[in-house]
């Protein structure tokens, strides 16, 4: 399976953190509590992964829990990629 | 009868001590435990020099303490600027030092982040922290006055001299055309018109549960916490980070129980797009109101078969009239495609449209909507032109003289039932997830870049948010950029909210007849190209 958090941390840094080019994006950084995604860059970060992984995410997995650091993301993203292999 | 905004809260505590004024993560704040604690904030600033009129600004995350400056600031007769916690120190120092602030009610890592960006000499004399202690190398106004000590000084309200009703309750900072954010003025006479009419009209009570979703620079805000007030009733501050997961909302609204909901509209779709809205009930969710940008239809019939039983109403009003319009919402009819009208004038507003002969339009036909009455702003902080632009001397009979009006710039028409349909702007400004901006703002911003030759900045709609904005830019020769650069360049100087979506390189800009960058051209192509493809976020 190609690399998952890379693109991720890459879009994050691109997106949401272009105002402080020296911070680096954790695994485990809490981007929601943090302020680094808000409520104007949750969809960004849907739609970025849904047409990167070539996956759908459902409203019922739009919450915090899935969200709130890479790491979470990434397991959303696997999780989803292992239940129905990617056709774009 | 309550003539200034902090007499609201006067009131209530008198009648309702024991009732929960401010929730806010499970903290609560009993009527008189706020009208105490902001009388001895009050007292803080008067002991150090601060008084009527004077300009008052806080610094913080939307908390029981930024509600408490509120009061605290207007008790002390001055006047409360609410600067946003998310924005670029440098906007915020700029306000900062446009309105001449002389007190702050912030913390130690916001004011050790903001201080150095701060003009000399900086007019603050002083500094109220919430909490935290600022960074030792840190500098510090004058007087520095920590929150645990204010529960020492007596609970009395300052003694006169008090405002007038004329006088400024705040001053909210709005995108400017000309590239540096305005401050509109309110009094308290012109803010309680508006808090009078909307306690009145949604019928607030004692037992209702407000949300406060709006940041408390935003004039959404006014509702929120001062018709609560006014009432007796609960204001329950929508904890940040929920404003990310509709579907988090969602379960927050049913468990704090909110009766009265009021947001932009790009709220409410999220929840009906993501928020998963038939696994609750919202039995006590009776009135949700919605302002700042259009509702587009499908969305909110979709809000209405989720929660049927609610009451609901679209507001219109710039900041400059707090809301003149409103429309009460009943059915939507499944063809709708017509945009949902702004309504009737409040009680105690007048509204009319006007040509470009300045004569007041028939029915039907397109004008400026034009608005009078006491809920106007005083005009724009330190501007006094263009104020004289907003707001104008208007002949209704030549024997009453002129009366002062404010001009939307809003183009509107009437329909036969009376209602107004919203129709455009005059000007380049817009919406986008209920902010307006001047998109002359941002171009702006991009043109003092040194390697931009040419830059215009689009709104491109949007059905969710209301509008993308695309920059199109052009390099000086040999002058390398990416659109990271500008991004990062950009959010130095205006707020997220503001950033553009799509930036777009070439080599020229075309050009209208005149001379002028043609703007509809680029649209037009931006449009074009996009239908091809599939719209980036799916909708159902």
């Amino acid at each position: 399976m190609s690399n998952i958090e890379q693109p991720i941390k890459d879009y994050i840094a691109r997106e949401f953190l272009f105002d402080s080019p020296e911070k680096i994006v954790g695994n485990d950084d809490l981007l929601i509590q943090d302020g680094i995604i808000d409520s104007l860059g949750i969809f960004l970060m849907i739609s970025f992964i849904e047409q990167e992984f070539g996956i759908k995410v459902q409203p019922a997995e739009v919450v915090l829990e899935n969200f709130e650091s890479v790491t979470a993301i990434r397991n959303l993203v696997m999780s989803k990629m292992a239940a129905k292999p990617a056709s774009v | 009868m309550a003539y200034l905004l902090h007499q609201l809260l006067t009131n209530s505590a008198r009648r309702y001590p024991d009732n929960v004024a401010v929730s806010a993560r499970n903290r609560n704040i009993a009527y008189q435990d706020l009208d105490k604690i902001s009388n001895q904030l009050a007292g803080a600033l008067r002991a150090n020099g601060i008084g009527r009129g004077n300009r008052v600004g806080f610094y913080l995350n939307k908390s029981i303490e930024s509600i408490v400056a509120i009061f605290g600031i207007l008790k002390a007769g001055a006047v409360y600027v609410p600067l946003d916690p998310g924005a670029p120190v440098k906007r915020v120092a700029y306000i900062i030092g446009n309105c001449a602030m002389k007190g702050l009610v912030t913390n130690g890592k916001k004011w050790t982040a903001l201080q150095p960006a701060l003009p000399e000499p900086s007019s603050l004399c002083c500094l109220v922290l919430a909490d935290g202690n600022p960074a030792g190398d840190a500098l510090l106004p004058g007087a520095v006055v920590k929150w645990g000590d204010l529960s020492q000084l007596p609970p009395d309200p300052p003694q006169p001299p008090f405002p007038i009703e004329d006088d400024l309750a705040y001053i909210l900072y709005t995108s400017g055309s000309t590239g540096e954010p305005k401050g509109v003025m309110i009094s308290n006479r012109a803010s309680l018109t508006f808090v009078d009419w909307a306690s009145e009209t949604f019928n607030v009570g004692s037992c209702d549960r407000l949300s406060s979703h709006a940041p408390l620079h935003f004039d959404l805000s006014i509702f929120d916490i001062f018709a609560s007030v006014n009432a007796g009733a609960s204001v329950i501050l929508v904890p940040e980070e929920l404003s990310v997961f509709p579907r988090d909302l969602a379960r927050w609204i049913e468990q704090q129980q909110i009766t009265v909901w009021y947001s932009v509209p790009s709220i409410l779709t999220g929840m009906v797009l993501y928020g998963e809205l038939s696994r609750f009930g919202f039995e006590r969710l009776r009135t949700i109101l919605f302002a700042g940008e259009i509702f587009p239809a499908k969305y909110l019939r979709q809000l209405i078969s989720f929660i049927p039983r609610a009451e609901y109403y679209n507001l219109y009003g710039p900041t400059e009239t707090n809301v003149c319009t409103y429309y009460k919402v009943d059915q939507i009819a499944p063809d709708a495609v017509d945009a949902l009208p702004i309504g009737k004038a409040c009680n105690n507003t007048e509204v009319f449209a006007v040509n470009d002969q300045l004569q007041i339009v028939a029915d039907g036909e397109v004008g400026e909507l034009w608005v009078r009455g006491p809920s106007l702003m005083n005009g724009y902080w330190g501007l006094a032109e263009r104020t004289s632009r907003a707001l104008v001397p208007f002949g209704f009979n030549p024997a009453l003289g002129n009366q002062m009006v404010y001009r939307t710039g809003d183009l509107v028409k009437k329909e036969p039932d009376g209602n107004y349909l919203f129709l455009g702007r005059r000007d380049n400004q817009i919406k986008s997830r209920g902010y307006r901006i001047e998109l002359g703002e941002i171009e702006t911003a991009l043109y003092s870049h040194p390697a931009l030759a040419e830059v215009a900045v689009i709104a491109v709609p949007d059905d969710e948010i209301g509008n993308i904005i695309k920059a199109v830019v052009v390099t000086r020769q040999d002058m390398q950029l990416t659109a990271a650069d500008l991004d990062r360049f950009c959010s130095e100087r205006i707020p997220k909210y503001m950033l553009p979506g799509v930036i777009e390189f070439r080599t020229a800009l075309p050009k209208t007849s005149t001379g002028k960058t043609d703007k509809t051209l680029l649209l037009r192509e931006h449009l074009a190209t996009t239908n091809k493809t599939e719209k980036k976020v799916s909708v159902t």
